[in-house]
């Protein structure tokens, strides 16, 4: 397998993207731990802060920000490393990153004010301030500028080698891109056609079912873009950390084309509570919706097969005898596993919530916000700081020190330790009626308001220990791009066996694999797309006072 | 008469993957409990 080593000016695009996730990390989990101290009711706001913007912030700051900028940076490090890059999609690059930059700084600049505490979903009829919609638009046609550079970048590459197949991280980025540009045509739409103008006045009102599942056609996917990259690296990263190879290139291959086609077709889950939309196509979509288990299980069954497979090899004979010779005091391997351990619970929470009757029994609760708090703020996350304990050193030619490493675990440690008191009190919470998205509140002293409160303590306490997680987290990158020794760290890509099966060819069709997914997405929303605009009740005027705007 | 095998054709030899196996179905339960969990609770309410 060929492999390429960055040049300074590459290693420094991928860096900047790193900064800006740092960065955002820090702020957004500040805002994180102002809330559940609010919510303890213990504490109140200074400044006369509103609960909701700095409720927004943290949504936004983590949810999109700092998510997108450590996916496009890790993507185009992965591109960069196995297909190569020039010097025009560097500039492609750096042009995707100050575009992105300026849309966060615009949105940044309107929530902090206090002009769009409107949350991430920012769900109509609430009214935002234009510039905050207009900054959202850059940060997602900045994500679209670097999706057709790593486009490029394949096409470019299979060109010079006729006949190969593609390198497997190579394939996983683009089908992530492809995945994450079909489903942002639906909120571009819905911000710059539908909200825009109304924010601006230059419509009077809006159809709110409409951008509500515009916004969900885009927001599950989103889910997805987070995961994928987690993936890619639990498929082709941690099988070389272990001292292992890969277990099975077409099997990723096929697990990446099904979260394609199965990740799009299936927003109405979370509009499962929603008038107005058709239930036999709610069913429809729960049922695509639950597809979406046989990638995730043939994920489980390979990384525990590269597990026992590798252990196996290095002599260990008894059943689980394998899982000793794992290597535990790694950083690199253990913060990814501790996040794929979270995904057990996490995925089994996201089955209950896609189900149509048991829906009923968290949505929007708190438990919601305990779910994806172990699967993005757990699994996926711990697997980009994971992730980011051999790049940052690689991009910046430094070493990941022996101290960082012990650092690193015990960085592990406190956010494992962190987000279980906190995710499993929001669980509970929410199974007893929670609501999530509020702020602190008695509701006049209700008898079932009594039984939330102390949950509402252990969000507190656990968002405290986080929160002393992301100062370490922090630390530990500010020592890797400056800091620790100079030196080489390597960047592991796992090869597969000598005798491994080949590819067949069909996995690399993209007409077939991108044709299923639009056949599939024509299918789940046309009929219903058409129902909402025809049948939908008059639309809405703004709503600007609820949000504190006047 | 003997038959020849040649090395080439050979079968290759299968991974031992029990412990995975057990791993995969130990998920499976998980989920299962934990739906249960929750659609019994919908059913109590």
């Amino acid at each position: 397998m060929e492999l390429f080593n960055f040049s300074k000016k590459e290693s420094r695009l991928y860096m900047a993207f790193m900064h800006v996730t740092f960065i955002s990390l820090l702020i957004g989990g500040l805002m994180g731990l102002l809330q559940t101290l609010v919510r303890s009711g213990k504490y109140t706001l200074p400044f006369n802060i509103d609960y909701y913007t700095i409720l927004t912030t943290h949504g936004v700051i983590l949810g999109l920000v700092l998510t997108t900028f450590f996916i496009v940076g890790f993507q185009f490090s992965l591109m960069g490393k196995t297909v190569g890059i020039s010097d025009k999609q560097l500039m492609w690059g750096w042009i995707s990153f100050w575009v992105m930059l300026v849309g966060t700084v615009l949105s940044a600049w309107m929530i902090l004010t206090g002009e769009a505490s409107v949350l991430y979903t920012f769900y109509t009829p609430l009214r935002a301030h234009p510039i905050f919609y207009i900054g959202l638009t850059f940060v997602i046609v900045g994500s679209w500028i670097a999706a057709f550079t790593n486009f490029r970048q394949l096409y470019v590459w299979k060109n010079a080698h006729k006949g190969e197949k593609s390198p497997l991280l190579a394939f996983m980025v683009v089908i992530n891109m492809i995945m994450w540009f079909v489903a942002t045509l639906g909120v571009a739409y819905s911000v710059i056609v539908l909200i825009l103008p109304w924010s601006l006045g230059y419509v009077a009102t809006v159809n709110v079912l409409l951008t509500r599942t515009l916004f969900w056609y885009f927001g599950h996917p989103l889910v997805y873009f987070w995961l994928l990259p987690a993936y890619m690296a639990w498929y082709a990263i941690i099988p070389k950390i272990i001292g292992g190879k890969l277990f099975s290139d077409p099997l990723a291959r096929l697990a990446f084309i099904l979260l394609l086609m199965f990740s799009i077709p299936v927003g109405f889950h979370h509009q499962l509570t929603e008038p107005g939309i058709d239930p036999t196509w709610k069913f429809i979509q729960v049922v695509l919706t639950f597809m979406v288990v046989i990638p995730s299980l043939m994920t489980a069954f390979s990384l525990f097969a590269t597990f026992e497979i590798t252990g196996r090899r290095k002599g260990y004979t008894s059943l689980f005898g394998w899982f000793k010779k794992l290597p535990w005091k790694d950083v690199r391997f253990l913060a990814p596993f501790v996040g794929m351990v979270a995904f057990i619970p996490g995925g089994a929470g996201g089955i209950i919530n896609a189900s149509h009757q048991v829906n009923s029994l968290v949505h929007n609760t708190i438990w919601i916000t305990g779910h994806f708090h172990l699967t993005v703020a757990t699994t996926v996350i711990l697997t980009f700081f994971g992730i980011a304990y051999w790049l940052i050193p690689h991009l910046t030619g430094r070493r990941l020190t022996p101290t960082l490493n012990k650092l690193g675990i015990i960085q592990t440690f406190i956010w494992a330790i962190g987000m279980t008191i906190m995710s499993t009190s929001m669980h509970i919470q929410g199974l007893i009626g929670g609501p999530r998205r509020s702020a602190f509140s008695e509701y006049a002293g209700g008898d079932q308001v009594s039984t939330w409160i102390s949950y509402q303590m252990w969000q507190a306490v656990g968002g405290t220990i986080l929160f002393v997680g992301i100062l370490l987290m922090f630390y530990i990158f500010i020592q890797l791009a400056f800091f620790a020794p100079r030196g080489y760290e390597e960047y592991p890509i796992a090869e597969e066996e000598v005798d491994a099966e080949k590819s067949p060819k069909i996995l690399e069709n993209w007409y077939v694999w991108v044709g299923i997914t639009i056949a599939l997405i024509l299918f789940a929303y046309t009929i219903p797309m058409i129902d909402i605009i025809k049948h939908s009740p008059p639309g809405s005027i703004p709503f600007d006072w609820p949000i504190g705007r006047s | 008469m003997s038959k020849k095998i040649s090395s080439t054709n050979q079968p290759k030899e299968e991974a031992n993957l029990k412990g995975t196996l057990i791993m995969v179905m130990i998920i499976g339960i998980v989920i299962l409990v934990m739906w249960f969990g929750a659609y019994g609770l919908f059913l109590s309410r």
